[in-house]
C-alpha cells in the first residue's frame, strides 16, 4: 500500500477506475518514462547491412532532443519540398498536412487543458497529485524532462511498489478489458467512447508511441489492441478526424515502426486498422512516407516484417478504390518505376505477391486509366513476359493474369503488337501447353482466347 | 518480440543438420546457429510453391508465433525467404512432441500412454499456454499430443499455429469463426457441424481429447476413418475412458477421479457448458504438479528427435489433418454420404490424398516448377528487338521446335542464330545469346 495514503492515485487504486482515470494514470506513468531517442531509427537494408530507412531521416524522428514543434517544422518543410516536386498533390493532402501541424501544438494544449479539467474533476483528491504536476513540467515528454520528473514522481506516487512499467502495463490491460470485454460480458459501448475521448484528450497514443520500443512485449500488444479497437469503431473520431486531420505524426511513428523488428508487427496492425478509414489512407498515400514501403520495407530480409508491410501496402493500394486510383494516376511514374524492383526482386515472395497485386490493380475497373497506361508500355510487357517464364509455376500463373491484359487490349500500340507478333509462335506454343493441369474453366477460356488473339495478330497491324 | 531483431535472416547462418519432422508441405530440420552461441534451433522449411494455404494464412501463422511470448508457447526467432521456401527458425524442443515421446516409449516396451503424474503435469503446462492464447483472443484449433512439444528438462510448449485463427484479429473480438480446420479426432462437434460457428471452447474439447490421448496413447476414435470420426463425434455421446478397450493407465492403475472429472468437463457437447482455461487451471487437479518423474523416468529414456527415422511412424486413420475451406460444410456432407455408402472408400480416398501429397514432396524435394534445372522455361526465348521479319520467322520456327523438343534444342536454337550473324538482322540472335549468358536477365539494353 502506498505511503501517501491520502494521495489522489492511491485512493484510485481501491475502486474500479473510470476510463478517464485509467487514461490519466497511464499518461502519468508515461511521463515518468523517457521517450525513445531516435537518432538510430535505422533498419537492416535490403542488402542485409544496416541502412537508414530512407525518407525517415530528419523527416520523422530526427536528431535527438528536438522539441515536438521543431520536429513538426522539419516535417512540414520536407513535406513542402516533396509536394512542390509533385505539384499535383490533391488539396486534401495539403490542407490536412497543415492540419497536422496545428494538431501538434494542440497536442500539448490538449494536455494542459486536461490539467485544468483534472483539477475540476479530481473531487476525490484534496490536493494536486504529484505525477500530474511532474507531467505538466515535462509537457511534451522530451527525454530529459521526463527522466528527471520520473525520478521524482516514482518516489512520491509509488503504487504498491510496482515499477512504472508494471503500472503502465496494468492500466493498458485494464483499458483493453473495457474495449474487448472478457469474452463473457457485453462490452459497454458508452464506456468505450468515453475511454477513446480521454485517450484523445490526454494525447495517450503519441506518448505511448514515443516510448513504444521501450515498452514490455505484452504492453505493446495491449496498446496496439486498444488502438485497433478505437480506430476500427472510430470511437470519438479517433481515426477520423483525430489521426487523419490532426495527428499525422501518429501515422509517421507507426510507419517508422517498420524499421524496428521488435515493434514492426504491432505498428503494422495499427497502421492497417487506421487505414481502413479512407481519409487516413489518403493521408498516407499522398505523403512521402508511402515510398519506404516500396523502397525498403517490403524488401526487408525478415519475412514477418516484410510480409506485414506488404499487407499494409496492399491495403493502401486496393481497399479504397477512388483514393488508390487517384494516387496511382498522379504518382504513376514513381509507383511503377519502383514497382519494377518488386517484380524483379530476388525474393520469391516479393516477386509473387507484387505480381499478384499488380494483376489485381490493373484489373480493377477504377484503375482503368492506370491499366491503359501500363499495358501500353513495351518495357512493362517485357517484364511480364519474362515473369511468364519464371521457373516458378505460381509466378508464371500470376504473370499470365497480367500478360492477358496486354494481349486483350483492343488498342495495342504498335510497339506492343510488334513484340507479340515477333514471339507469336513461341507464345502460342507456350500458352497451349501452359498450366494444362489447372482445373479452372475461366482460366482455360482466357487461355484459348489469348491463343486465338495471338494467332490472328497481324504483323501489318504492327507496321502501321 | 522475444530475442527479436538480432537473429540473422539468411540460410548461410543455419546449416541444416538433420531432418526431424516431415509434413505435406513442410520439413523440419535441426540446426545450430553460430551467430547465436551455437544454440540449437528447429527450422521449419515450407515449400511456398506447392503449399496449399495462402500467403496471408502463412503470414498470420508466423505473426502468431512472433507475437507470442509465453513459457508454454513455442517461440519463433526469425523467418526469411530462401528461393521458394520460407524458413521459420524456432526453438528446439529436443524430445519432440508428446506423440513422438509416446511412440518412442511404446517401442521401448513401456506400453501405450503416459502415467497419470506425467500427463497431469503436461496438461497443466499446456493449459497455461492455451490460456495465454485465449487471453490474446486467439484460438489454437489444433490442440493435440502431436502439437505439445517437450524438451529434456521437461519444459512443455504448444506448437503449430498453422491453423490457428485470430478471434481478436484487429480491432474486434470476433465472437465466432467458421473456417473448418483441424484434425478430425480432436475436433469439437460444433466445429464439424458448422452451424453456429465456434469459439475458444472448441480448444477445450480438443484439450479433453488430448487428455485421453496422453492417457491411452491414441485419441478415442483414432482407428476410424476421418468421416466416420466426424459422424461419431456428432452423433454419439462424448468420448471418455470408456471409449477404450480398458480404462486403466499404462501402469495398470485406474485413473484418478480428478482426471475423469477434467475429461468429462472438457468433453461436453454443448460448448457453453465447457469450462474456460482459467476455470480448469483453478481445478484442484491442476494444483501442485511436478515434472521430476516425467523427466527422470520418461524423457531421460527416450531419444531426442532426429535420432530415428521420422518417416517410420505410421499414422492412424483419423489423425491426419483436415484442411477444408469455407465451403467445408458441403464437402463434409458429401463425404458423410460417401461413408453411408461404404466406409472403406472414404477411408482409402482420404489416406491416398494425404499420402500423395507426402510422396510427391518426398520424391522431389526440390520441385519448383516445370523446369527446376533451368532458370526459365524452355521455348520461351522471347525476342524483344526490332530485327527483320525474315530472321524473326525463322527464329519463331526454331522457337517452336525448341518448345516441343528437348532441352538440347535450345542450344541448336542459339547455334543457328549464331550462324546467321553478320546480317543487319542478327539482333535477335544476339539477344538470345545474351539471354543465355545472363540466364534470362533483363532486356533493357536491347531496347535501344
Amino acid at each position: 500500500m502506498p505511503t501517501g495514503g491520502s494521495s489522489f492515485l492511491s485512493s484510485l487504486t481501491k475502486r474500479k477506475k473510470s476510463p478517464e482515470q485509467l487514461v490519466k494514470l497511464a499518461v502519468a506513468c508515461l511521463h515518468e518514462l523517457p521517450a525513445v531517442e531516435d537518432a538510430s531509427w535505422t533498419c537492416p537494408g535490403v542488402d542485409g547491412t544496416k541502412a537508414t530507412v530512407p525518407a525517415m531521416d530528419g523527416l520523422n524522428r530526427g536528431e535527438p532532443g528536438p522539441s515536438k514543434q521543431q520536429k513538426q517544422d522539419e516535417l512540414t518543410s520536407s513535406r513542402h519540398s516533396i509536394s512542390s516536386s509533385a505539384p499535383s498533390n490533391p488539396d486534401a493532402s495539403r490542407t490536412s498536412s497543415a492540419g497536422s501541424d496545428a494538431g501538434a501544438s494542440r497536442r500539448s494544449s490538449f494536455f494542459l487543458s486536461a490539467f485544468g479539467k483534472k483539477e475540476a474533476h479530481s473531487h476525490d483528491s484534496g490536493s494536486a497529485p504529484p505525477p500530474h504536476s511532474s507531467a505538466g513540467s515535462s509537457r511534451d515528454g522530451s527525454a530529459a524532462d521526463a527522466s528527471t520528473s520520473g525520478k521524482g514522481s516514482v518516489g512520491q506516487s509509488g503504487i504498491e511498489g510496482d515499477s512504472v512499467m508494471e503500472r503502465l502495463a496494468k492500466r493498458l490491460s485494464q483499458m483493453k478489458l473495457v474495449l474487448y470485454g472478457d469474452g463473457e460480458k457485453e462490452v459497454d459501448k458508452d464506456k468505450c467512447v468515453d475511454l477513446a475521448e480521454n485517450i484523445i484528450k490526454e494525447g495517450l497514443m503519441p506518448l505511448l508511441l514515443d516510448r513504444f520500443t521501450n515498452l514490455p512485449f505484452e504492453a505493446r500488444k495491449d496498446a496496439a489492441q486498444i488502438f485497433n479497437n478505437i480506430a476500427r469503431h472510430n470511437h470519438a473520431g479517433f481515426a477520423d478526424p483525430y489521426i487523419a486531420d490532426h495527428h499525422f505524426s501518429i501515422l509517421e511513428q507507426l510507419i517508422s515502426g517498420y524499421g524496428h523488428p521488435e515493434v514492426a508487427l504491432n505498428c503494422g496492425s495499427m497502421l492497417r486498422e487506421a487505414a481502413r478509414h479512407e481519409k487516413v489512407a489518403r493521408r498516407i498515400l499522398f505523403s512521402p512516407h508511402v515510398w519506404p514501403f516500396f523502397d525498403t520495407f517490403v524488401h526487408l530480409p525478415n519475412f514477418d516484417v516484410a510480409s506485414d508491410s506488404f499487407a499494409t501496402l496492399r491495403d493502401l493500394l486496393t481497399k479504397h478504390k477512388t483514393v488508390a486510383a487517384e494516387f496511382l494516376e498522379e504518382e504513376y511514374e514513381q509507383v511503377f518505376d519502383k514497382y519494377k524492383s518488386l517484380l524483379a526482386s530476388d525474393n520469391y515472395v516479393t516477386r509473387r505477391m507484387s505480381l499478384k497485386m499488380l494483376g489485381e490493380i490493373l484489373l480493377d475497373r477504377s484503375n482503368f486509366n492506370v491499366m491503359m497506361r501500363y499495358i501500353s508500355s513495351k518495357e512493362n510487357l517485357k517484364m511480364i513476359m519474362n515473369l511468364l517464364r519464371d521457373k516458378s509455376a505460381s509466378i508464371q500463373f500470376e504473370a499470365f493474369h497480367v500478360f492477358k491484359v496486354f494481349v486483350a487490349n483492343p488498342k495495342k500500340p504498335p510497339a506492343i503488337v510488334k513484340i507479340l507478333v515477333t514471339n507469336r509462335d513461341k507464345l502460342v506454343t507456350y500458352l497451349t501447353h501452359f498450366h494444362t493441369d489447372k482445373d479452372d474453366e475461366q482460366f482455360r477460356e482466357e487461355k484459348s482466347l489469348l491463343v486465338n488473339t495471338l494467332a490472328n495478330l497481324d504483323y501489318e497491324e504492327a507496321a502501321t | 518480440m522475444p530475442e527479436g531483431g538480432d537473429w540473422p535472416s539468411c540460410v548461410e547462418q543455419f546449416p541444416l543438420e538433420k531432418k526431424i519432422g516431415q509434413g505435406a508441405f513442410a520439413t523440419v530440420y535441426k540446426a545450430h546457429c553460430p551467430a547465436k552461441a551455437n544454440v540449437a534451433v528447429a527450422i521449419k522449411v515450407m515449400d511456398l510453391e506447392n503449399i496449399n494455404s495462402s500467403f496471408e494464412d502463412i503470414r498470420q501463422e508466423v505473426q502468431m508465433m512472433r507475437m507470442s511470448d509465453h513459457p508454454n508457447i513455442l517461440r519463433c526467432y526469425c523467418s526469411f525467404v530462401h528461393e521458394c521456401q520460407l524458413w521459420l527458425v524456432m526453438q528446439m524442443m529436443e524430445k519432440g512432441s508428446c506423440l513422438h515421446v509416446m511412440t518412442q516409449a511404446k517401442r521401448m516396451g513401456m506400453g501405450e500412454g503416459m502415467r497419470e503424474e506425467w500427463l497431469a503435469y503436461i496438461l497443466k503446462e499446456s493449459l497455461q499456454g492455451l490460456k495465454y492464447f485465449h487471453d490474446q483472443g486467439q484460438i489454437h484449433r489444433d490442440v493435440k499430443a502431436g502439437n505439445i512439444l517437450l524438451d529434456g528438462e521437461g519444459h512443455v510448449r504448444l506448437a503449430d499455429f498453422g491453423v490457428s485463427g485470430w478471434l481478436i484479429n484487429s480491432g474486434d473480438r470476433r465472437q465466432t469463426t467458421k473456417t473448418f480446420v483441424g484434425t478430425p479426432c480432436w475436433m469439437a462437434p460444433e466445429v464439424m457441424e458448422q452451424i453456429d460457428g465456434y469459439d475458444y471452447k472448441a480448444d477445450i474439447w480438443s484439450f479433453g481429447i488430448t487428455a485421453l490421448e496422453l492417457a491411452k496413447g491414441y485419441a478415442p476414435y483414432a482407428h476410424f476413418a476421418p468421416m466416420k470420426v466426424l459422424i461419431m463425434t456428432i452423433q454419439q455421446e462424448a468420448p471418455s475412458l470408456k471409449s477404450y478397450p480398458d480404462d486403466k493407465s499404462v501402469d495398470g492403475e485406474p485413473f484418478s477421479r480428478g482426471f475423469r472429472e477434467i475429461v468429462r468437463l472438457c468433453l461436453q457437447k454443448d460448448p457453453k457448458k465447457r469450462p474456460t482455461c482459467t476455470t480448469l487451471l483453478n481445478h484442484k487437479y491442476f494444483g501442485k504438479r511436478s515434472k521430476d518423474s516425467l523427466v527422470s523416468e520418461l524423457l531421460a529414456k527416450v531419444e531426442t528427435v532426429g535420432e530415428q527415422d521420422v518417416e517410420n511412424t505410421p499414422r492412424l486413420p483419423g489423425t491426419g489433418p483436415a484442411y477444408v475451406s469455407h465451403d467445408g460444410a458441403e464437402t463434409l456432407r458429401a463425404g458423410a454420404a460417401g461413408i453411408a455408402r461404404g466406409e472403406g472408400g472414404g477411408k482409402g480416398e482420404y489416406q491416398d490424398t494425404v499420402k500423395a501429397g507426402k510422396e510427391e514432396r518426398l520424391a522431389d524435394g526440390s520441385k519448383k516448377g516445370p523446369a527446376a534445372e533451368e532458370e526459365f522455361v524452355r521455348g520461351t526465348t522471347w525476342v524483344f528487338d526490332d530485327g527483320s521479319q525474315v530472321i524473326l520467322r525463322a527464329e519463331a520456327q526454331d522457337g517452336k521446335g525448341a518448345a516441343e523438343g528437348s532441352e538440347g534444342q535450345k542450344g541448336t536454337d542459339g547455334t543457328k542464330n549464331r550462324e546467321n550473324k553478320g546480317g543487319g538482322d542478327d539482333d535477335a540472335s544476339f539477344y538470345d545469346d545474351f539471354e543465355k549468358l545472363t540466364k534470362g536477365e533483363n532486356f533493357k539494353d536491347g531496347d535501344a
